[in-house]
């Protein structure tokens, strides 16, 4: 099992994308199939800019084992209040200057259970919220 | 990698040993001395790094399928457990270092660990 | 699968400086024994250690010029970067005189087979499903860049051959109907700014055969057609381009011709890499089309080309301004009528290289990878190339999948050699324990100790043997009994591994003796490995 630890600014855009992209790169060193490889780097990549859009800061937990892969996204941030809500396709709270760059569009939550063979989630108002999607083989 | 190698890298000698060492292929170390840790993870390509020079580890490593076992620290076992190896085909070779060295060595020389990626328990995904 | 390439070495010239190592987009170069060793399965042809290597050691292959004497017909296939190749007042009908006069049978442009291209691009983001951005098929060192580096954005290619293998097509079909040679007899052959183009000729990755029989390097044939330039003899072909067509040769004409806003036109392999890096990052989705060129300024900048690419590209310029039409010199009609006939379709997959792995199971390649970055944190992270390979990541992974020896590191090596003997650091177990993460299961002040060695084994008589004070205890044991041998003997710590869990009573006993113990889940094996590292960096 390999763990991979990145740390993660709120608003930091100009690094945002990074673990999507070393998470897919390293997951094909390793040689897992294409299909687990892009799920995981697509969850890896929506928490990621969660983080990046909503939290003040975070980080983003990468286990891989043999068997499949384990993504844990933690983050002190404003939280979630209703988070039915949050997983609604294209219910989003993003600032309008966020949305300017192509993000935010509602998608990030739902898109990280689509990619998830398992899924949690749970978030505290005024402290932070906690993601954690596992991405299985075969 | 070779067997030849390993002997190199270890410094040691063959004392239970086929015509051609070379073709004997090693892929993986396993260093313990207690027996069922050795029954659980040494393979057919698992190269045993012990300190116990008795001949339970010679049927051990038969069990298991093991090609070779390295004896640490100089460990001369008895005429017996040599001629059980032999016996068997399982080659026998013995190095200065300790336990601790000898992984090393060959840690650093690139071989895996026999025990699986994960350890033995621990490593499995939560589900 | 054995990989044809046109960029080669002459052993001989290489001094093994290194240069080459440092620019290749897919470090796909190792110097071993001071010289350069290229892996077939990375190179992509793309020239870059061609451009910087002082010694003219590497070089590109294409055909002698002869071979087009094996054909009954042969006939030139030109770029329009060739006419950029030659000064304002020559016209390319000066240049399809001369290359008749060089001894072709036949010149065909292949600036028209691009606008045939532009009209096929067209219809094909009309009529089929695409995900956006697309990339341009007819670079073949990004589409050969994309096969190593980036597997997952294959998808993103426009499903079509490159503009030369349908000009190609179109010149042997025109051929036929005006001659009774038989297919085979006529040659068609590039006159090419790049070995990449050599390359896609004699393998194209779509699997099945070229329709271009020869590749003739730009810089070979410019001097032969320079000496034949007569302004007097200028010859006119019915299937010359426009503007648009001629407009490929620079970086943006290829976008330009589609007429659309969003494109994005991006030239010199390594600006190519962060464009392909920002779409892997899911950005992008609102270009419709990525026109990709491996070498700065487009094909003009080529390595074969003679040309500064900056003169070229305006010379290339002004030619497309002179001839820019109201539409495009191929008929609609024809493309529609040939294109749903998958005239224009790659017969098959771009397959991805399967380079990126690093063992052929998941098991060894987890173990691999972790090893690599433990090495990684020994390594200085300079990159300055002189152990061989152009990173310290990538000298990392070398020696971790046995292709280059360790030790080669000229600032761990110093290091070493600094002082006489086996240098150790000073470290203490609380450290070590957060370096190596090893989990503390009992906390007791030995762990501020200075560690100074480590025993690995199972047997207590063994340890009370070899054990001392300052030592690590690596061992899989954990009855209480290990807590009376580690008192009796001073070790630091004991480190329990393979993930077992201490008895409580251990536990309890080994509070109120004040041993510490260690928890880890890695095997005895590994953790001896990882602490020799440390302990004799």
């Amino acid at each position: 099992m390999t763990t991979l630890t990145f740390r993660v600014r709120g608003m930091d855009f100009s690094n945002a994308g990074e673990v999507g992209a070393k998470v897919k790169r390293i997951l094909h060193q390793i040689g897992f199939e294409r299909e687990v490889t892009r799920r995981a780097a697509v969850a890896a990549y929506e928490m990621e800019l969660n983080i990046v859009i909503h939290a003040y800061e975070g980080e983003v937990k990468v286990r891989i084992f043999d068997t499949g892969v384990e993504i844990i996204a933690e983050d002190r941030g404003p939280g979630i209040p209703d988070i039915e809500l949050a997983m609604q396709e294209g219910y989003s709270t993003a600032p309008p200057e966020v949305w300017k760059m192509g993000f935010g569009a509602g998608m990030g939550l739902p898109n990280i259970r689509k990619c998830s063979d398992i899924f949690e989630i749970s978030s505290e108002v005024g402290k932070g919220t906690y993601v954690r999607s596992v991405v299985l083989r075969g | 990698m070779d067997l030849l190698s390993i002997i190199n890298i270890l410094d040691a000698e063959a004392i239970a040993a086929p015509p051609r060492p070379g073709l004997v292929q090693i892929g993986s170390v396993f260093v313990g001395d207690l027996m069922s840790d050795v029954l659980s993870h040494a393979g057919p390509d698992t190269l045993i790094v012990t300190a116990l020079c008795t001949s339970q580890l010679v049927r051990v490593a038969e069990v298991v399928d093991a090609p070779a076992v390295c004896f640490v620290q100089n460990k001369m076992p008895q005429q017996s457990v040599l001629e059980l190896a032999r016996s068997k085909g399982i080659v026998i070779i013995v190095t200065p270092y300790c336990a601790y060295q000898s992984s090393a060595l060959l840690y650093r020389a690139g071989l895996h660990s026999a025990v699986r990626p994960g350890g033995y328990n621990g490593g499995y995904l939560e589900i | 699968m054995q990989y044809y390439h046109s960029v080669r070495l002459d052993v001989s010239r290489c001094i093994g400086c290194t240069r080459c190592i440092k620019v290749c987009p897919t470090e796909a170069i190792r110097v071993t024994g001071r010289r350069s060793v290229i892996m077939e399965d990375r190179c992509i042809d793309c020239g870059e250690c061609f451009r910087v290597c002082h010694q003219h050691a590497w070089y590109a292959m294409a055909d002698p010029l002869e071979r087009k004497d094996d054909f009954d017909i042969s006939i030139a296939l030109v770029p329009p970067s060739f006419y950029a190749q030659f000064g304002p007042e020559v016209e390319p009908e000066h240049v399809v005189s001369a290359l008749k006069s060089v001894g072709f049978t036949d010149v065909f442009d292949a600036a028209y087979a691009k606008e045939a291209m532009t009209r096929a691009y067209r219809m094909f983001m009309k009529t089929e499903k695409w995900e956006a951005p697309l990339i341009s098929p007819a670079c073949p060192a990004v589409v050969r860049l994309l096969q190593v580096s980036y597997p997952d954005l294959l998808g993103h290619i426009v499903p079509m051959d490159s503009p030369i293998e349908i000009a190609a097509k179109m010149a042997k079909q025109e051929s036929d109907a005006w001659s009774d040679c038989s297919f085979r007899r006529v040659g068609c052959f590039f006159i090419t700014p790049c070995p990449a183009r050599v390359t896609a000729i004699k393998q194209p990755v779509g699997g099945r055969r070229s329709y271009v029989d020869g590749a003739f390097s730009m810089s070979d044939i410019f001097g032969l057609v320079l000496k034949k330039l007569d302004p007097r003899k200028s010859e006119k072909i019915d299937k010359m381009a426009t503007g648009s067509g001629i407009s490929w040769a620079r970086s943006g004409g290829e976008a330009l011709s589609l007429g659309t806003k969003k494109v994005l036109a991006v030239d010199g392999i390594h600006a190519v890499i962060t464009v392909l890096h920002e779409i892997e990052r899911g950005k992008l989705r609102d270009i419709e089309f990525i026109e990709a060129r491996a070498c700065t300024g487009g094909c003009i900048g080529g390595p074969l080309t003679v040309e500064n690419p900056f003169i070229a590209r305006v010379r290339n310029r002004m030619l497309s301004e002179h001839r820019r039409a109201k539409s495009l010199a191929v008929p609609v009609e024809w493309v529609e009528e040939n294109y749903p006939k998958g005239y224009f379709h790659l017969a098959g997959t771009i397959p991805p290289r399967d380079v990126l792995r690093m063992d052929s199971t998941i098991e060894g390649a987890l173990d691999r990878f972790e090893r690599m970055e433990a090495l990684l944190q020994e390594l200085p992270g300079y990159d300055c190339g002189a152990c061989g390979s152009p990173t310290c990541r990538t000298y990392a992974q070398d020696v971790i999948c046995g292709q280059a020896a360790e030790g080669r590191c000229a600032f761990q090596s110093q290091a070493d050699s600094s002082d006489s003997g086996e240098r150790k650091i000073r470290i203490t177990c609380r450290q070590l324990a957060e370096r190596l993460g090893f989990e503390i299961a009992v906390d007791s002040e030995s762990l501020d100790d200075e560690v100074n060695g480590c025993c690995c084994s199972d047997m207590l008589s063994d340890v009370m043997a070899t054990a001392r004070r300052g030592y690590i205890w690596v061992t899989v044991q954990t009855h209480p009994n290990i807590v009376a041998v580690a008192s009796v003997t001073g070790v630091s710590a004991i480190l329990i591994t393979s993930d077992r869990k201490p008895e409580d009573r251990t536990l309890v006993s080994a509070r109120t003796h004040g041993v510490s113990i260690l928890v880890t889940t890695k095997s005895s094996f590994e953790v001896a490995g990882r602490l020799w590292s440390i302990l004799n960096q």
